[in-house]
């Protein structure tokens, strides 16, 4: 996902220069990795599809003032974060983090009841982040969910490494008790 | 939050399972890419464009700063800036020293009001200035009503505090200069500008009064060539018409009456603090002992009314080691220092205020004002107390000077078999501090399981000032001083370092050796 920082710098200075593959080739290269952390915060494939092209669309008409001071990809997660954080907030489009509404599966098969119990519990991982202060959020869902390095996210909060470790930790205090109250 | 916790919480975050992407996502994103991806000239243009505005406004917000360091650096290194530092130190001690002092009466005796005239309003525009001596102008008088008002004019509280600030002055506020020109007398035309005046920033005092003809006024003194345009501060008050220099000797003794109001007094209070003799309405005179072993050792018998037991009690409990807040309060409570009746004790309260480290002579810094302290017995415990010393109620103390410790006692009977939790007696010190211009409350509640059922158990501070007290009424009864003295002994022994001890065993010894026909002083 990340490429080497002459590399990007490469392939940045081709798309705005027009290079059309270029583009197809920043697209190939990150969209999966786009995907995957939408659909963490999201929960929802179709949306995170969704949710990953408006991403993209964003994308084309920031790059101009992309200054290539961060990496390609933490521009592009941050993008994305933007992208869900404003699709949660659009009243008609919100959906519940609390109630599930997907409805039951019954089934089967062996060991469904287990993988029922993992999905049931990142779900509750999943809301329980979602409820976290915004820059506790943001910081773990960039991390875990969106693979940035602490030093990415720090350079993106304009922070020190030592403070995104701190929020690390006190998101999984958080987190922990926010889980144990739920069981 | 344990590492295996935290281990399996970050092994969930990282692990949680996501689908492929749907197969076409790719194609829909590729499609949404803009035919022209490198930017339009306009684009550039607006780009560059904005990048210069705000390169510009980081150039001009660096000008703008650079000029406010400068500007204030020239501020603070200005000789004028010294004064206003020690204006804003005074202001912040001023209300610690309150008004109630008499001396600032005395100070803005000073000011040359003239009584005879009725009301006016008096404007006084107080600036300061660099240069030379202090002018004051007086305003036409328009009209005289008969009776003559001094009611201060309570509308304008900014004002009076812009004028209470420049009256605070550079150095107190009571030597010359600005307070001169207000305590002193710049009301009346004069100020009163003492040997420090020159080191002080000069006063322009523009007076101005209404609703009524004037008496006759001198003509106010030429201003310096040399007086800038001062900053004026205006303070607005009813008054009578303003005399001049050669204001009468009424308006002199009106003004002794009103401009305390106007001015605090704490300005004139502030300059010179002696340690205390009173605090609260008790004695905490050390001269007091020592008069009294000084008759004892030459063979008399103090007479019982030179012996003062307050005196003696603080003289014992002595100072407090160290205290680091403005004020400190302890409560204890014990058995008599005599006898085996458990019902009776021993209550004491000793107020403590901050140690400060000050040179010889100086005078001692205020750390409290407004200070006032109540003590209230629960009668479900107390059956009778009495202050031990003198019987009159305490009074608040508007000044609470640093260095100082107060001790009071009380006699208690207690009722019997007291509950652990029964509350036997509230003190409560309230204070305004003098550091943050407070108001604090302090409260401290004596329960039953905190008595000291036996005297001995108490600590060494409670248990000489007791002992002194004791001590004192053998003195004023010819009580049972050997007693005294051999407690105080052990006392000694106890705290060989402490020389009050030893002093109190002596002086009780002594005494005893004046109980049998020895001669009284």
């Amino acid at each position: 996902m990340s490429a080497p920082w002459s590399e990007e710098r490469g392939l940045l200075n081709a798309i705005r220069s027009g290079d059309r593959d270029a583009a197809e080739g920043l697209v190939e290269r990150t969209y999966s990795a786009v995907y995957a952390s939408l659909y963490r915060l999201c929960g929802d494939s179709d949306l995170a599809a969704d949710l990953t092209q408006e991403t993209y669309q964003k994308a084309w008409a920031a790059l101009a003032g992309f200054d290539g001071r961060s990496q390609l990809f933490t521009w592009l997660y941050r993008i994305a974060y933007t992208t869900f954080l404003n699709h949660v907030r659009r009243p008609r489009r919100m959906t519940s983090l609390d109630e599930d509404d997907a409805p039951e599966m019954p089934d089967t098969t062996p060991g469904v009841e287990e993988r029922l119990a993992d999905a049931e519990e990142a779900e509750r991982l999943r809301a329980a982040v979602l409820k976290l202060p915004e820059d506790l959020r943001f910081t773990v869902t960039a991390h875990f969910w969106g693979g940035l390095a602490v030093k990415e996210i720090a350079q993106i909060e304009n922070i020190t490494t030592v403070a995104i470790r701190k929020r690390l930790h006190r998101a999984f205090s958080m987190l922990e008790l926010a889980l144990d109250e739920e069981v | 939050m344990n590492s295996n916790r935290k281990a399996e919480l970050q092994r969930k975050l990282t692990l949680a399972s996501v689908p492929k992407p749907p197969a076409n996502l790719a194609e829909r994103i590729k499609a949404d890419i803009p035919t022209y991806l490198k930017p339009t000239e306009v684009e550039v243009e607006r780009e560059r464009f904005s990048r210069a505005i705000a390169f510009n406004l980081r150039i001009a917000a660096s000008i703008l700063l650079l000029i406010g360091s400068l500007f204030v650096t020239l501020r603070i290194l200005s000789p004028n800036a010294k004064r206003e530092l020690a204006t804003l130190a005074n202001r912040s001690t001023a209300p610690a020293v309150a008004a109630q002092k008499d001396e600032a009466k005395e100070v803005s005796a000073t000011s040359a009001i003239s009584a005879t005239s009725g009301t006016s309003e008096v404007s006084v525009d107080i600036a300061q200035a660099s240069t030379a001596g202090p002018v004051i102008q007086t305003a036409p008088v328009t009209t005289a009503p008969a009776s003559p008002s001094f009611a201060y004019n309570a509308v304008e509280p900014e004002r009076r505090e812009a004028a209470r600030d420049a009256a605070n002055g550079p150095t107190g506020g009571v030597a010359g200069g600005v307070v001169g020109g207000v305590v002193g007398g710049v009301v009346g035309g004069t100020i009163a500008g003492d040997a420090r005046a020159e080191e002080q920033p000069r006063a322009v005092a523009q007076l101005e009064t209404r609703d009524q003809p004037a008496p006759a006024m001198a003509p106010p003194p030429p201003p310096p060539a040399n007086v800038p345009p001062p900053e004026a501060v205006t303070v607005v008050a009813e008054a009578p018409a303003v005399a001049t220099e050669a204001g009468s000797a009424m308006a002199k003794t009106q003004a002794r009456r009103e401009w305390p109001a106007l001015v605090p007094s704490a300005q004139a209070a502030a300059v010179d603090y002696a340690p205390q003799k009173e605090v609260f309405g008790i004695s905490i005179d050390p001269q007091s002992f020592h008069e009294i072993k000084s008759a004892i050792e030459a063979g008399h018998r103090p007479t019982a009314s030179t012996v003062d037991i307050d005196a003696l009690v603080n003289y014992f409990a002595g100072p407090a080691k160290r205290v680091r807040n403005d004020v400190a309060l302890d409560v204890e409570g014990s058995a008599t220092p005599f006898g085996n009746d458990r019902t009776r004790g021993v209550l004491r309260f000793t107020v403590d205020t901050a140690t400060a480290e000050l040179p010889d002579g100086s005078s001692i810094p205020p750390a409290a004002s407004n200070a006032k302290i109540d003590v209230t017995f629960d009668s479900r415990a107390v059956r009778s107390f009495h202050r031990v010393g003198r019987k009159e109620e305490m009074q608040a103390e508007p000044t609470l000077l640093k260095n100082t410790s107060v001790t009071g006692l009380y006699e208690v009977e207690l009722a019997p078999r007291l509950s652990p939790r029964q509350v036997i007696a509230t003190v409560r010190l309230t204070y305004r501090s003098v550091t943050d211009g407070k108001e604090h409350a302090m409260t401290k509640v004596l329960r039953g399981d905190q008595f000291a059922t036996t005297w001995t158990s108490s600590s060494f501070r409670h248990r000489l000032a007791s002992l002194g007290a004791v001590w004192g009424e053998t003195l004023k009864t010819d009580g049972n001083a050997p007693e005294v003295a051999k407690r105080a002994e052990e006392l000694a022994d106890q705290e060989p370092k402490d020389e009050r001890a030893s002093e109190l065993a002596n002086v009780a010894r002594e005494t005893s050796k004046l109980r049998a026909g020895a001669p009284t002083g």
